[in-house]
């Protein structure tokens, strides 16, 4: 899963900036995998790997196990769909 | 009172063949500075050669630069990252890596031309990560064979293939990215087989098609994925390669 934030905010980050955006971002989001910024749109993406939609499928096939072997037909999520 | 006649244009095709990827496998891995490296790792100038061969004239073409850099974690650290297109920084960020684990970084430069150096910049927290692996491939979104403002009819996207195709050290597929066929304000979804379009309406920035990887997403950053053995792992682009259309217009 992975978020993106507009920062309004366009600046080039020098190493030192970088691992001081690291450690602030590490700190205060603590299943943070990795990051991406771009000076040319002021964005940054937030990196939270498979983790998250694992724990959703995980959910989902908890679920599944739960219908006794009833076929799920479809899952919605916002406005995503899954369908089997 | 005014007879609006319909013309159509003659049947175009349009043939786009991709240039195989340029690998590089070290067989000495270079092991990662705990700095900003002043000089990139990876580099890559655009070649005209390196271009997708396209058999006729586009009114519109984008094309968007891959660049790989990969390598290895011996202890867990954290690895950065800095794209740069003719010296100037594209995008940075950061990945925390397992220990043991190799990662893939692949960096996605959207509108490059001729002569556009492409390069990422590695660098760790610790002192035992390498750097082993690098490629490269450029891809071709938005065209765009008639002007603006023309309705497609048809459009047909025939021949859809899968690029980049990696082969050197243990490439894994991560994931495959669809095309989207953009139409009028929207998209007409996210395709990853042929398309069939009766009548499209291309408004010409997004061009007929749009690939996902670099493009729709992931434009001008990069993706880092990480694997106990698995390296490159990475996403790839459905890719049409074989496109007829008619461009309908009145007069």
């Amino acid at each position: 899963m992975n978020i993106t934030i507009d920062l309004a905010k366009k600046q080039d980050l020098t190493d030192t900036q970088i691992r001081a955006l690291d450690s602030k971002l590490r700190t205060r989001i603590t299943n943070l995998i990795g990051w991406a910024y771009s000076p040319l749109t002021g964005f940054l993406t937030l990196d939270f790997s498979d983790t998250e939609d694992n724990n959703m499928m995980n959910r989902l096939n908890d679920w599944m196990n739960k219908a006794e072997g009833k076929r799920l037909i479809r899952f919605e999520f916002l406005e995503m769909i899954k369908k089997w | 009172m005014v007879i609006m006649t319909p013309d159509y244009s003659a049947l175009k095709f349009l043939s786009v063949t991709y240039q195989p990827p340029q690998e590089t496998l070290l067989v000495t891995p270079i092991t990662l500075p705990t700095s900003e490296p002043a000089v990139p790792q990876v580099s890559y100038t655009v070649m005209s050669g390196d271009l997708p061969s396209i058999n006729i004239s586009l009114y519109q073409k984008k094309y968007i630069g891959i660049v790989f850099g990969a390598g290895q974690f011996i202890t867990a650290g954290t690895l950065y990252w800095r794209m740069e297109k003719n010296g100037v920084s594209v995008a940075t960020g950061s990945t925390a890596i397992t220990v043991n684990y190799r990662y893939t970084v692949q960096a996605n430069f959207f509108n490059v031309t001729v002569n556009d150096v492409l390069e990422i910049a590695l660098w760790s927290s610790v002192t035992d990560s390498n750097y082993y692996y690098k490629a490269y491939q450029i891809h071709l979104t938005r065209p765009l064979i008639f002007e603006p403002y023309w309705i497609m009819k048809p459009l047909e996207l025939l021949i859809i293939q899968e690029h980049p195709v990696l082969t050197l050290g243990s490439p894994f597929v991560a994931g495959r990215r669809g095309y989207t066929i953009p139409h009028l304000d929207y998209s007409m979804g996210r395709f990853t087989g042929e398309f069939y379009g009766d009548a499209t309406f291309p408004k010409g920035v997004l061009g007929m098609y749009q690939l996902g990887q670099g493009d729709e997403v992931n434009m001008d950053t990069a993706v880092v994925t990480q694997h106990a053995t698995r390296c490159p792992l990475y996403n790839r682009n459905y890719t049409p390669t074989w496109t007829r259309c008619k461009a309908l217009w009145v007069k």
